[in-house]
């Protein structure tokens, strides 16, 4: 089929605005440039860099997986957990993991909702990234059981014992918000890509990952009556997910504001939780959309005005983040409760204080750089920053996981922990498996909502008064 | 108030023991023809299970013989109904030391080890020691066959035949005979020990106790004529001053005397408050002094001069002899203020005072103290220093071992018999030496150890619980040994059994009428005591029969005791090194034992080693941290390298360590554990003795159950002195204030929008009185052996994983150069809104009508949560199965009525729910609703020697934990945080000035 | 003897967004009813355009979540309260306080179900096969170009009077799709 312009190759001059405002995608692509170039990535060979990159996470992914079955085999006494401290790097991952996966829903969701069009260049890889941060999250409450093969008990079916699951716990809501999340996630996901995969089945040659195509993309043919109940659709599923993402980490932060440790027991965490989710969820998929931009070549379509926004949103939740830090301490200091007061005394000068000015620092001092235009569109010190804050997030888990535990009431049991090579293996192991998802997934479904993308292009859009000239000139 | 009230510790459980006789049906026939083949039924049975499954494991055919025996016994005898537990009394002997034990067998096999309730001395009490025999009777590592060098499973007949042979030949070339016993106190064995050297002229017989301590016997010996020492009787002692003595901690009548300090400790209210008062003046850190209400740290090389001086200040208020008060002239006075205070309080006192001095101290001390002691009148008839309570062969034994070193030395020893003794580990290089020289040694023992390494003949003997014999109390009580199971070494018998049978080798025409060493020991019973074949029988039943021993009359030789008043000779320049027997394994006589080498050190809670304990100043001063390796050399270049210990309290210049580490060869647990210090004993005597330190720059990691000691100013531990608590106003213990409203147990209820669960029936409530408990640890080893906690080993306490599920918390107030010692047993507190039940997803742990908080293994998957959620964190994790690598026949120690938990399972205190039930079954055969109060025990209060424990039914207001709830020394322990525990504290009470305590409270 | 092909549709194609909206309103004023677009991308206006009335799809969507909120609030209190109820932490064995996460969470669920789930019945989705797959035009709909086709089930549908609407409108390519 031979490629048709998209209308005029400038925006009419009779909106002005459209003139100033930055362009979402750069070079003037026509519809046919934007399937050419996404749908393209399906079809091409990949290039070194790719297979260099899916080489390396193959094998971490490999070995973490090995350390997992080593576990299961051998017990938890593998790692390095001990009496007061009971739990320590699995729950950390666990949380950080959940709490990257927010980015992609949020972005999805309630940018949508804000009619944010600028996240059409990213909302396709950010939910990519959310289920493949949630999968690896869903591990870790799983391999940390003492008896993980009884995991199938933590959801209510009736069975022989005639027990059924205590709805008072916690983590029986963390059950249902994470497999809830995941859920919701892959059909919000899916429920995008159909149009995309139909694009694809149109375009590839290749009799088997056209079937594929085919098959995935239910038969989409993009008629006017179809796309009107999807894009309801789409809004419903947004206007739920925004609620969903926020209970999510909410009930995360449950696991410690519900129980009665100092450091934990604080009304502060739900909110706390989110804005730190959000910040650490909108660091890793920068992290990830520049080394796509990198490898894929999709400086086009993910521009730097798009890094500008995602850094502004940094700057604002790490700074929510850090009035938490604050208020956290404000809080245990003139509750007048010795054990409170111990216990953030104990988190910033005790024997993980070191981990504590870390986060401090990754948090809350570097993304104050973002203050500077400049630097909001300076693409390496975004990455670094990137991936300071991702450093600095699970820092702030393990610092709240283990100060408040290694320290508690009676100071008879106070110890100390530091994990195994076993735990170390297992979180590197969960990096290899996300990364690798995420590389075939770049691979073979299409990393930009192609047409998302195309609805938002100039001109794309039909102009009424325009069609109403036309109609009087008849 | 009465926390073990001897009438209602033993309830529903006397008609359950069973006599020997009455289960043979034969008590009426004057002898059983043979005791030991003629076992009750059940014993063989259990004997045939065990070899069967020792067959199994060890794959050894010498294990069928039992399976014939079985044959003849078929039918099952009436008495042993499958799943209920019989008790039979037996005695415990640890050294010279005994009390009587209640041992309880499932299916005839005894799983748990109680005192006797009748027994004066323990009262139903036990200690760690009595607890772990247990253990050591089941030990896989005991040796079960005759070993001769290399040739294993030799037949016994053989074995003896050769011996009685070598013997002879050495009698026939003039040379002696030694057997080399251990310390004990019967006298049974002591006849048979006579008996044997009056037929065998060549047969001498020389005590060899692993270590030496017996100033205070040769004091009394030169003063009062009487050799050996005198044991305190400190239930009549107001005043107990005790000068680096430890009688509630490794005095081997630490039960009694616990038993008689807490008696006067447990106050029962503000109105009738009056208390025993005990002065501890001490170098080191002992488990007495942690107890004290004043504590003295003081150099030793102060004590004479102490002593002295408080003799002298004595003589203002009453008469004290001249020659004395000149000899003690002579002595330099040290702290002569404190001399002058503690003199006045002991003359307020009078004759219910007395001092007690370490066995480990020189004779001027004992001296010193016995002056004292004699001018308080606190020695006599019925006083606190009773003549009659002579410590059973407590006499000097130095001579008869300097006699023995002679004989080796001059050659004239051709044979050595060791029994039960392990010289190769304990006696000094010269002694090891000459008996290197003897060519033939024969051990007659449980475990292959250093010594049977070294000789010619190995001989497994039975362990006590598998043997007849008896054991004579301080108190003139008597008690009969009763075998509970037919030995598990091939039916080889007890030590005495092989003595008998080679005299009848040796001389049958004279021993051919001894059967056996029960027959032997029940002659004795009849000749010496005239106890006929119904009292034997009562003995047996109640364990107990006590004779009257006429107190010599007391004559003391003033001249004798002046002149062994000497000033003290140690230098002050020097480091001190001080050895003693460690709390955990004695002399290294349970070095095999798991749940002892666990049992933290109740100071230190160390587990697993011995160490260099020394105080904050000497460590800073050598620049030495906890756990840096140094190496101590004696003069004559001795050499033992430990790991440093800074131990606060301890005196400065002081070094510590104990002996029964560095064992080297007997079982697989004592291997690599600790130093052995033994090589530092002069000629065997304990005592301070000068030492080089030089640091060997290298760390040693040290596995401690408690890393922080201090509390933090939390109110987890009350403290008030004795005055300022009788005052009526009184001091408030622990009220924290939150918004709520009174509950009916006058506990204050939080706001809450959770209406209180209302309990029927039963509500389980414990009551620990903190003024009693002196952190011994004996609860801790009776809930593991009751509840089949494993030893998880040092790796794993070094993580951080020790199992226990009663744990003592002991916590430093005060100064760090002489701070204040607090002893608190943390177990489960069964809170009613407890934080662990709410956390679990599966409902794994839930709470009971009965107000129990419940594990349900089986549901548990293992997030612990609940641990986390814990507020004393007292929940168990079983991190790795710590239960795979358990070697026969130890499995056959498990209680049936516990599960044993896998890996991947969480666990906890359970109030002993198995005894609970086993009552309430009871209560319904009896056709009663309602278990009795006193009915049930669990396993820490039946074990604690101090009645610090008290368990019943709070539902029922006359119960006596009721009563206790209501106390005004009442207290939970993080109460603010509303989880309701079932477990009340009771304020610990010191009998001290107020503004001393007050300024602990402030520190 | 084969078949004679057995008219489908008459399509045209429109490359212009401005163009495509007038076509449609030009075709629906024609009286035409059967008719539809097929466009790579949602364009605004179209189904106003098109006369198209509003999904029933929120209505799914609110019976999921109703059914979800109700499956939650039954499922704790009869597990917790009624078929075994056991002590927990002296809490009682139901209350809507601790009920709210979960019954939060099946709420979502479910609607997130329903409205998936009623996308597809109410666009008769999945159907692996389309009358027009083997028209070029029609496959480039999912790429660059709008397609507006008149369906021949159409009440007046007549072949020449469609094209040369078609034509007259300003599409290209404008043919008969046969079977």
């Amino acid at each position: 089929m031979q490629p048709t312009p998209a209308t005029v190759a400038t925006p009419p001059h009779v909106n002005g605005q459209e003139l100033q405002r930055e362009p979402l995608v750069l070079g003037n692509p026509t519809l046919h440039d934007v399937t050419e170039k996404i749908a393209g990535i399906a079809v091409s060979r990949p290039s070194w860099k790719y297979w260099l990159t899916l080489g390396i996470t193959g094998t971490a992914a490999a070995w973490g997986l090995f350390c997992i079955g080593y576990t299961i085999a051998t017990g938890i006494g593998v790692w390095g957990l001990n009496n007061p401290v009971a739990w320590g790097w699995d729950i950390t991952n666990f949380v950080w993991w959940i709490g990257i996966g927010h980015a992609g829903t949020l972005i999805s969701a309630i940018l949508h909702l804000f009619r944010q069009r600028w996240r059409t260049a990213i909302n396709r890889s950010a939910e990519a990234m959310t289920i493949f941060a949630v999968i690896c999250a869903g591990l870790f409450p799983l391999i940390h059981l003492g008896r993980p093969w009884f995991a199938y008990w933590l959801f209510p079916y009736p069975n022989q014992m005639q027990m059924w699951i205590n709805f008072r716990s916690p983590l029986v809501w963390d059950v249902f918000a994470v497999s809830t999340y995941l859920t919701v996630s892959i059909l919000f996901w899916y429920l995008g890509l159909i149009p995309d995969l139909a694009t694809l089945r149109n375009y590839v040659k290749r009799r088997i990952p056209k079937a594929l195509y085919t098959f995935f993309s239910l038969g989409w043919v993009g008629s006017a009556r179809h796309w009107q109940h999807y894009e309801i659709a789409y809004l419903i599923l947004a206007a739920i997910s925004t609620p969903l993402v926020l209970s999510v980490h909410s009930v995360v932060s449950f696991d410690f504001a519900v129980s009665i440790l100092p450091g934990w027991h604080t009304t502060i965490f739900p909110p706390y939780f989110v804005a730190g989710a959000i910040f650490s969820g909108f660091a890793m998929v920068l992290t990830l959309v520049l080394i796509m931009r990198w490898v894929l070549n999709l400086e086009n379509y993910i521009t730097l005005k798009h890094i500008d926004n995602m850094n502004r949103i940094l700057l604002a939740t790490g700074m929510m983040v850090g009035y938490a830090y604050a208020m956290e301490f404000f809080i245990a200091m003139y509750s007048g409760n010795e054990y409170e007061r111990y216990a953030f005394l104990n988190r910033a000068f005790g024997p993980y204080g070191w981990a504590y000015w870390a986060m401090v620092f990754c948090n809350v001092a570097v993304p104050q750089l973002f203050w500077s235009p400049r630097l909001r569109r300076n693409v390496v010190v975004t990455f670094i920053a990137s991936i300071l804050v991702n450093v600095g997030m699970w820092l702030e888990r393990f610092v709240i996981i283990t100060t408040s535990l290694h320290r508690d009431f009676l100071p008879s049991s106070w110890d100390y922990y530091a994990p195994t090579w076993v735990e170390v293996s297992i979180y590197i192991g969960t990096l290899g498996i996300f990364f690798t998802l995420f590389l075939l997934f770049a691979k073979y479904v299409p990393v930009i909502a192609i047409a998302e993308t195309k609805a938002i292009l100039p001109g794309a859009q039909p102009e009424h008064h325009v069609v109403a000239e036309a109609a009087a000139s008849r | 108030m009465h926390m073990c009230d001897e009438g209602e510790r033993s309830m529903g459980k006397h008609k359950l023991w069973q006599s020997i006789e009455e289960v043979h049906g034969e008590a009426h026939e004057p002898v059983a023809p043979e005791p030991l083949l003629e076992q009750p039924f059940s014993r063989r049975r259990f004997m045939a299970l065990l070899s069967a499954s020792m067959a199994l494991a060890a794959g050894s055919a010498g294990c069928r013989r039992p399976d014939h025996k079985l044959v003849p016994a078929v039918a099952a005898p009436e008495y042993q109904i499958p799943g209920l537990p019989l008790f039979y009394t037996t005695a415990f002997q640890h050294k010279n030391a005994a009390f009587g034990l209640l041992v309880k067998c499932r299916e005839g096999r005894p799983i748990k080890i109680e005192g006797n309730d009748l027994h004066p001395i323990s009262a139903g009490a036990s200690t760690a020691y009595a607890q772990a025999s247990l253990l050591t009777l089941y030990d896989p590592d005991r040796i079960r066959r005759v070993r001769m060098g290399n040739t294993l499973r030799v037949p016994l007949e053989t074995a003896l035949a050769q011996l009685a042979e070598a013997l002879k030949e050495e009698a026939a070339a003039g040379r002696l005979c030694y057997l080399c016993i251990e310390e004990h106190c019967s006298p049974s064995y002591e006849a048979l020990l006579k008996a044997l050297q009056a037929d065998f002229p060549w047969l001498r017989v020389v005590f060899m106790p692993s270590f030496l301590a017996e100033h205070a016997a040769a004091v009394n010996a030169q003063v009062l004529g009487i050799d050996g020492e005198l044991v305190p009787n400190l239930e009549r002692a107001d005043l107990i001053v005790t000068v680096e003595a430890d009688p509630l901690g490794i005095d081997r009548y630490a039960l009694w005397h616990t038993r008689n300090f807490a008696a006067r400790r447990r106050v029962r209210n503000r109105q009738e408050a009056r208390m025993n008062r005990l002065v501890a003046v001490e170098a080191i850190m002992s488990l007495t002094g942690t107890n004290a209400d004043t504590r003295l740290r003081m150099h030793p090389a102060a004590f004479e001069g102490f002593l002295a001086a408080t003799l002298r200040e004595l003589a203002r208020y009453r008469s004290v002899p001249p020659v004395l008060l000149g000899a003690a002239a002579q002595v330099p006075a040290a702290y002569a203020e404190e001399a002058a205070r503690l003199a006045e309080e002991l003359h307020q006192a009078g004759e219910r005072a007395a001092v007690l001095v370490g066995a480990h101290l020189g004779e001027p001390i004992h001296a010193l103290a016995l002056a004292i002691n004699l001018a308080l009148g606190s020695v006599g008839q019925g006083k606190v220093f009773d003549p009659a309570y002579v410590l059973p062969n407590s006499h000097r034994k130095q001579p008869e071992l300097e006699r023995f070193r002679e004989e080796l030395r001059a050659g004239r020893v051709g044979a050595v018999l060791f029994a039960n003794v392990n010289p190769e580990y304990t006696a000094d290089t010269e002694l090891r030496q000459l008996l290197a020289r003897v060519g033939r040694k024969a051990a007659l023992s449980l475990y292959h150890d250093e010594t049977a390494q070294s000789c010619w003949i190995h001989i497994p003997v039975a362990h006590p619980l598998e043997s007849w014999g008896d054991a004579l109390a301080v108190d003139g009580t008597l008690s009969v040994q009763q075998p509970l199971l037919a030995p598990l070494n091939e039916g080889i018998g007890s030590l005495q059994d092989v003595l008998i049978q080679l005299a009848k080798v040796l001389a049958p025409e004279r021993w051919s009428e001894v059967e056996n060493y029960y027959d032997f020991v029940r002659r004795h019973w009849r000749t010496a005591y005239g106890v006929d074949d119904q009292q034997w029988e009562r003995v047996l039943r109640e364990g107990i029969y006590r004779i009257q021993r006429p107190a010599p009359p007391l004559r003391v030789e003033l001249n004798a005791l002046a002149r062994a008043i000497r000033p003290s000779g140690l230098d002050r320049s020097r480091l001190l090194l001080l050895v003693l027997p460690s709390y955990a394994l004695y002399d290294g006589t349970y070095a095999n034992c798991g749940w002892l080498q666990e049992l933290p050190d109740p100071i230190t809670k160390l587990t697993w080693d011995n160490v260099a304990a020394m105080s904050p100043g000497t460590a800073h001063r050598l620049g030495l941290k906890s756990g840096d390796l140094v190496r101590l050399q004696q003069e004559d270049g001795a050499i033992i390298e430990l790991p440093v210990w800074v131990q606060p309290g301890m005196a400065d210049g002081v070094v510590l360590t104990n002996l029964g580490y560095g064992r080297t060869a007997g079982g697989e647990v004592l291997r690599n554990v600790g130093q052995n210090a033994y090589p530092l004993l002069r000629s065997g005597h304990l005592g301070y003795t000068a030492v080089q330190l030089t640091s060997l720059g290298r760390r040693y990691p040290l596995a401690t159950t408690q890393r922080y000691h201090r509390l933090q100013g939390r109110p987890i531990v009350q403290l008030a002195s004795l005055e300022e608590y009788t005052r009526p106003e009184g001091p408030q213990f622990h009220t924290p204030e939150f918004p709520g409203y009174p509950g009916a147990d006058g506990r204050r209820i939080p706001l809450t929008i959770v209406p209180p669960y209302e309990y029927k029936g039963h509500r389980w409530w414990m009551v620990i009185d903190l003024s009693a408990c002196t952190g011994c640890g004996a609860c801790v080893v009776a809930c593991q052996a009751e509840n089949n906690i494993p030893v998880v080993g040092k790796e794993q306490v070094l993580r951080g994983r020790e199992m226990h599920w009663i744990r003592i918390d002991r916590y430093y107030v005060g100064p760090v150069e002489n701070p204040r010692v607090v002893h608190q047993p943390m177990l489960c507190q069964h809170c009613e809104n407890a934080p662990c039940e709410n956390v679990c997803p599966v409902a794994a742990t839930t709470h009971s009508p009965e107000g129990l908080n419940e594990m349900t293994y089986n549901r548990c998957v293992g997030t612990r949560y609940c641990l986390n959620n814990c507020p004393y964190k007292v929940r168990r994790f079983n991190f790795l199965n710590y239960h795979t690598d358990q070697r026969p026949p130890l499995e056959m120690l498990f209680n049936p009525d516990v599960t044993v938990r896998m890996r991947g399972v969480m666990e906890k205190c359970t109030f002993c729910v198995q005894r609970i039930n086993e009552a309430k079954y009871h209560a319904k055969d009896e056709g009663r609703t309602r278990v009795r109060d006193g009915e049930v025990l669990t396993a820490c209060q039946q074990a604690c020697p101090a009645g610090a424990i008290l368990f019943g039914d709070a539902n029922d207001p006359d119960s006596r934990v009721s009563q206790l709830r209501r106390s005004d020394r009442a207290y939970y322990v993080l109460e603010e945080l509303n989880v309701r525990p079932s477990v009340t504290y009771l304020a610990k009470l010191w009998n001290a000035p107020v503004e001393q305590v007050h300024q602990l409270r402030e520190s | 003897m084969m078949a004679r092909p057995r008219p489908l549709a008459v399509m045209g194609n429109f490359s212009n967004p401005n163009t495509l909206l007038f076509a449609v309103r030009a075709v629906r004023e024609a009286g035409y009813t059967d008719f539809d677009v097929y466009t790579p991308y949602p364009v605004h206006g179209l189904e106003q355009a098109m006369g198209l009335r509003r999904s029933k799809l929120p209505y799914i969507s609110f019976a999921g979540g109703a059914l979800g909120l109700t499956t939650a609030l039954l499922l704790q209190w009869w597990t917790g309260a009624v078929d075994y109820p056991l002590n927990i932490g002296g809490k009682p064995f139901f209350a809507w306080e601790f009920s709210i996460p979960v019954d939060f969470e099946l709420t979502v669920l479910f609607t997130a179900f329903a409205t998936v789930f009623g996308f597809l019945a109410l666009c008769r989705l999945p159907r692996w096969y389309s009358d027009y797959q083997h028209d070029a035009g029609f496959r480039a709909a999912t790429d660059d170009t709008f397609v507006l086709s008149i369906h021949a089930t159409d009440p007046q549908f007549e072949l020449e009077r469609a094209q040369e609407l078609l034509r007259s409108l300003g599409a290209e390519d404008v043919r008969l799709v046969e079977a």
